[in-house]
């Protein structure tokens, strides 16, 4: 086994370990037994038989799976358009990617008040993303450099955080709290009938991504010259931010607008498999699953039984991390 | 920037106290005893009200005052009455509620109300098989009477909430009969200090009683729904001949003194007279069994 696949194999076991711990973290205490039963249980589709059994499938499960797609997108997204882009301060969340799905499912909070909808909150989160996800490259090929493209990208994050804000002030909705959800980010209302409806999104999300590995590796030469050597550059931008715009609709719909997985997943994950993009898409969607699990175990642990906002959380860390990548490539320290 | 938005979000959902529909919960046909249609239209099956956590403090009161205290295993943090209710354990706020605090008390019954939230949470809560059951917020006296009749089916307990419902209905006629003070203009100003000021309006628990003391509800009167985020001319065109204000936030601004430098404060009728009544808000705010004796305080109070 190669050197980067060893480090994988450590990854994935540090992942597992944070999985399992946040599987039997929480107000209510679920023994090993109770987690067994209640798998088998579910599997049978019996009725769970104690409220630990309960909690475990029908609140704990659907969160971490959750927490694990949408952490699994994030990094992939941040991977793929730090690829596209050439440089390493793209994410989904500077670049307003996750702002304009926030405010897509903002707005499908508000078009539907009544009940808990899904589907439409995932769809009109999609099509927000894709949206602002193509827009990013208008951006960049106006933007002189890296800087002002990252800078053009926040602005418009920014925006349309405001606009979010704006329509939850004027929606007015009894469903007001769940807002905080998108706005912040967080995992603790995930039912089954919201992973499901995100499913399809992250997982169409992360393929249109994983196969354009190859020609995000060309890409790093340039875009002059990956066009002469026949990569058909638009249509890959195209494809990746699809990708990009319907993974992180889909992560929003599950856990809201959530910043800095990333940015965060890539960087720890390049040293360790190299900057080839075949390697390092499905090493940073490893990454961004263990790091959002991790942050939202913090999230509940903290303040309990008050649950900080996950996209807090990821700030909190991520932020001081990109002052410092900054920091970094002002000082020429690489 | 994230800080900030925090702040707006929280102010939004303080806003977001106001009132919503009319449409009080009824009991389904098919099965009087067990089956319970709540506010939400949701069906619940109640089987077992053994273990209750109530999730706003006047439902809390409520239930103990149907004598069903000893059945209460947990409560939100707006609950502050009665005294054996707040040793109780607190899940956490109920209008922003985390489902694993509230099932780790292992409830047989929740009962909320359309203040809950938010709905994911409920939705977790009811997928683990316990049923939550949403009440209205009663904006006014009818349905406040109403509210007790359905908990008092609810809980199996319809005779006690008959009789507490005739009794409060008794004693809020009889301070009613005091009034001596009709047609003053009063605002319900909810203050926790400089940062917090929402002006209360139609559909906040504050309507009925200040217009059960005889007086005008200066923030309904100026067309305000719910709660908003008071600005000093909205201030100054309500035209308060009385403010109420919160203990909490009288006691932040030092007294009249300090709440007449809230931006359009002094230039109303009531910040020119000093008129300004402070009651601590977990008896204002809680539209629950004690009403009449918030009543007879602010009546009282007027008329001074």
């Amino acid at each position: 086994m190669p050197r980067s696949g060893w480090w994988m194999a450590g990854v994935a076991s540090l992942v597992t370990v944070v999985v399992v711990a946040s599987l039997f973290s929480g107000e209510v205490a679920v023994s090993p037994g109770e987690a067994w039963r209640s798998l088998v249980g579910g599997v049978a589709g019996s009725e769970a038989g104690s409220t630990a059994e309960a909690v475990f499938r029908a609140i704990r499960l659907p969160r971490i799976l959750g927490a694990l797609l949408a952490g699994a997108v994030l990094g992939m997204a941040g991977a793929a358009l730090q690829g596209l882009y050439r440089t390493r301060m793209a994410d989904p969340f500077l670049l307003g990617v996750s702002s304009a799905a926030g405010f897509g499912a903002a707005l499908a909070v508000v078009v539907s008040p009544v009940g808990v909808s899904s589907g439409v909150t995932a769809l009109l989160a999609a099509a927000a993303g894709v949206a602002v996800a193509l827009g990013t490259r208008a951006i960049a090929r106006s933007a002189g450099d890296p800087g002002a493209f990252v800078l053009g990208g926040v602005a418009l994050a920014l925006t349309l955080l405001a606009w979010t804000v704006i329509l939850i002030f004027v929606a007015d909705s009894p469903r007001l709290p769940t807002f905080a959800y998108f706005v912040f980010g967080g995992l603790g209302g995930l039912t089954w009938s919201v992973v499901f409806w995100a499913l399809p999104g992250a997982l169409v999300g992360m393929a249109l991504l994983l196969v354009s590995g190859r020609d995000l590796d060309v890409l790093a030469l340039g875009e002059t010259a990956a066009t002469r050597v026949g990569v058909p550059v638009p249509r890959v931008a195209a494809v990746v931010l699809v990708g990009v715009g319907v993974g992180v609709g889909a992560s929003v719909a599950l856990a809201g607008v959530i910043g800095f997985v990333g940015l965060l997943a890539p960087a720890a994950m390049r040293p360790l498999v190299g900057p080839g993009h075949r390697a390092l898409l499905p090493a940073s969607a490893v990454g961004g699953a263990g790091m959002l699990v991790a942050a939202d175990l913090i999230a509940r642990s903290v303040a309990g039984p008050v649950e900080i906002p996950v996209g807090i959380v990821t700030a909190a860390v991520g932020g001081p991390l990109l002052v410092a990548v900054v920091v970094r490539r002002t000082v020429g320290l690489r | 920037m994230r800080l900030l938005l925090a702040a707006a979000v929280l102010t939004v959902i303080a806003v977001s106290c106001g009132g919503s529909g009319d449409a009080g919960p009824t009991e389904s046909p098919s099965d009087a005893d067990s089956t319970f249609v709540g506010a939400d239209g949701i069906e619940s099956v109640v089987t077992d009200t053994s273990r209750v956590i109530t999730l706003s403090g006047d439902l809390t009161e409520f239930v103990y005052a149907l004598g069903r205290g000893a059945s209460v295993v947990a409560v939100d943090v707006t609950t502050v009455h009665p005294a054996e209710a707040t040793e109780l354990p607190v899940v956490g706020v109920g209008r922003f509620l985390s489902a694993e605090a509230v099932l780790s008390h292992e409830p047989s019954l929740v009962i909320g109300d359309t203040q809950t939230a938010p709905l994911e949470a409920i939705a977790q809560i009811r997928a683990t098989g316990v049923p939550v059951v949403i009440l209205e917020v009663p904006t006014s006296f009818a349905a406040l009477y109403a509210k007790i009749d359905d908990l008092g089916r609810l809980l199996g307990e319809a005779e006690p909430a008959s009789d507490l419902r005739d009794r409060i209905r008794t004693d809020v006629e009889r301070e009613q009969a005091r009034v001596t003070t009709a047609g003053l203009r009063i605002a319900y100003l909810y203050t926790r200090g400089p940062d917090v000021n929402l002006l209360f309006g139609a559909g906040m628990v504050t309507n009925p009683l200040i217009e059960a003391a005889g007086g005008v509800d200066a923030g309904a009167d100026a067309g305000i729904e719910g709660s908003v985020p008071v600005t000093a001319e909205a201030l100054v065109a309500a035209a308060p001949d009385v403010i109420i204000v919160p203990s909490v936030g009288f006691e932040a601004f030092d007294g009249i003194e300090g709440l007449l430098a809230i931006p359009g404060v002094a230039q109303t009728p009531a910040g020119r007279s000093g008129s300004i009544l402070a009651y601590p808000e977990g008896d204002f705010l809680t539209f629950g069994p004690r009403v009449a004796e918030t009543l007879h305080a602010l009546i009282t109070d007027l008329a001074d």
